[in-house]
């Protein structure tokens, strides 16, 4: 329990320093730009981790919460101009209760049937997106979403985007980690094995779920938020189901239930397609068979949760660098 | 001694069939009772509906004086009756550890705050800490506490389901068949270590095939036959009983 985190020190080092160091010294603002990609993808997979990894819930409606919260900004910020720290607050909120709301009745229904149902969500999501044209400006999509924003100070350029999506994703990411690394993570997991027994053992599976349900819906949206200030447009083909099926993939090429492999996972998923950029028409196949080869041969993830606590105790511990 | 549980005139049907039929019998404050009869006879759906996994078609159970007839599982859980399975069910892919804490923080809970800000359930925590570590050193199983749950033999895994129920810090003890499956070491062992679990103070109500284990450690027995109770007594006293003999025991037990 509280397992210490050196790994978690590690990781922010690199995106706080070494990456933006990196980014100054060679990177051009393309490089800056799939930089904040990954980050937003990384809290995306953090966030659906939490649910599939820990609480066993098999999801497919990443887009609708990530949407919802992109929009949700971009409707405040442009016509409201709300600074940062509210449309934050907004979306985390918003998000919370629509994940609640919807999740209410949708977590009740088991593994496959839990699976099929978000995909309903997902579509769902994505024609509404696209015919309440009043709102969302419908396939033209929403042009001019101004900059960051923090009290009066506009945040431009790529360094100030790049900080502000870095802090709030490792924020996120440190909300997912603490509620895995917990007994309320143990509860969960229990809930996620045998409900009944979990039930025997005087927990509330339907109470945990829905909290899952909720947080990574939360999280979700804040990271719509930074997609929508990073991104200045939004359109409806952002949110499509495909899109979940990246994060999803995400997830699983990472490792299952490991907050390192979330990072991991959005940097495959992100930075592999540009790579192969000049494989031209071939490059989606090539996206493609490298997927479908990971799961093959490395079913467990480039980083699963087993491997990564052993890859700690073995090296950092034996090697003396860290005192247990 | 005063009645912990109460079973009065429980009935549940299953489409006709009276699985359990007008069964009555109480279980006093550190009384170690054996619930016994042959296949089909309705000791799991006494202990199911004592659990709250099943309701019951009629009747009432009272535990500790209040009324508990149709609670749902994690509110009798939360009253302090805590259970095994018949059939195995450990948290497979969870540590040890993690399983027995499971009853822990069924018994202090957890919240999403606690998680999230750990100095304001520190007393929470260490109370779920503590008495895992308990459950675990009492089965001998705090060498395996790292171990997937998976992984451990069969009579490990019995004992970790004993363990994950003694964590809930129960007042009743339902344990539903522990000695199956165990050969007769593992049963020699599990039956000390019922016992002494009485000799604490545990109530405990037990179902059990195995009749010398059962007659050795029962303080009383009771004894069920198509739904209905036929004998309720001392265990030489059953063990004497004609009624038992010939739906149960056989001649040569």
């Amino acid at each position: 329990m509280n397992r210490p985190l050196p790994l978690g020190w590690l990781l922010a080092a690199v995106i706080l320093v070494v990456v933006p160091a990196a980014l100054w010294l060679f990177g051009s603002a393309y490089a800056a730009r799939l930089a904040q990609l990954v980050l937003i993808t990384a809290l995306l997979a953090a966030a659906l981790n939490l649910l599939i990894g820990t609480a066993g819930l098999l999801s497919l409606d990443t887009v609708v919460y990530y949407g919802f919260g992109a929009y949700l900004t971009a409707i405040l910020s442009t016509n409201y101009g709300t600074t940062l720290p509210t449309e934050i607050l907004a979306a985390a909120a918003a998000g919370a209760l629509l994940g609640g709301l919807i999740g209410w009745p949708l977590v009740r229904l088991a593994s496959i049937f839990f699976a099929v149902a978000t995909m309903g969500l997902a579509t769902i999501f994505h024609t509404t997106v696209l015919n309440w044209v009043d709102l969302t400006r419908g396939p033209m999509g929403y042009r001019g979403i101004p900059a960051f924003k923090l009290g009066e100070f506009t945040i431009d350029g790529w360094a100030g985007n790049y900080y502000v999506i870095a802090v709030v994703v490792l924020g996120g990411v440190w909300i997912v980690h603490r509620l895995t690394h917990s007994y309320y993570g143990n509860a969960m997991r229990a809930a996620r094995e045998d409900e009944d027994c979990a039930r025997a053992m005087g927990l509330s599976p339907h109470a945990l779920k829905l909290q899952a349900y909720a947080v990574h819906a939360s999280l979700m949206s804040v990271a719509g938020a930074l997609y929508a200030h990073a991104n200045n447009f939004l359109s409806p083909d952002n949110f499509v189901l495909l899109e979940s099926g990246l994060t999803l993939t995400a997830v699983v090429v990472g490792g299952l239930g490991s907050l390192p492999g979330a990072f991991i996972g959005a940097l495959v998923v992100v930075l592999v397609p540009e790579l192969l950029r000049p494989l031209g028409n071939l490059r989606a196949f090539g996206f493609g068979m490298i997927l479908f080869l990971s799961i093959l041969f490395l079913p467990r993830g480039l980083w699963s949760e087993v491997s990564s606590l052993a890859f700690v105790r073995r090296h950092l511990f034996r090697e003396g660098w860290l005192k247990r | 001694m005063s009645s912990l549980l109460e079973i009065d005139r429980l009935s549940r049907h299953f489409h006709g069939l009276r699985a359990v039929d007008e069964v009555s019998f109480g279980v006093n404050r550190g009384e170690l009772v054996g619930l016994i009869g042959p296949n089909g006879a309705g000791k799991t759906t006494v202990f199911n509906c004592i659990a709250g996994t099943l309701a019951p078609t009629l009747g009432e159970l009272r535990f500790d004086g209040a009324r508990i007839t149709g609670f749902a599982p994690e509110r009798v859980a939360a009253l302090g009756i805590a259970r095994t399975f018949q059939n195995l069910r450990v948290f497979p892919d969870i540590t040890v550890y993690d399983n027995v804490s499971v009853g822990a923080i069924g018994r202090a809970g957890v919240s999403f705050a606690g998680a999230l800000l750990p100095f304001l359930e520190r007393g929470r925590t260490r109370r779920i800490a503590d008495s895992t570590s308990t459950a675990l050193e009492r089965f001998g199983l705090a060498a395996h506490a790292g171990t997937l749950a998976g992984n451990l033999s069969y009579g490990q895994k019995k004992l970790l389901e004993i363990a994950r129920a003694l964590a809930l810090e129960p007042k009743l003890l339902l344990l539903d068949e522990p000695a199956a499956g165990l050969n007769g070491n593992e049963t020699e062992a599990l039956a000390v270590l019922v016992r002494d679990l009485r000799d604490a103070g545990l109530t405990i109500l037990l179902v059990e095939h195995d009749m010398p284990m059962v007659m050795r450690v029962c303080d009383r027995i009771v004894v069920l036959d198509s739904g209905r109770l036929i004998a309720d007594g001392a265990p030489a006293q059953v063990r004497a009983d004609a009624a038992v003999r010939a739906a149960y025991l056989g001649d040569d037990s």
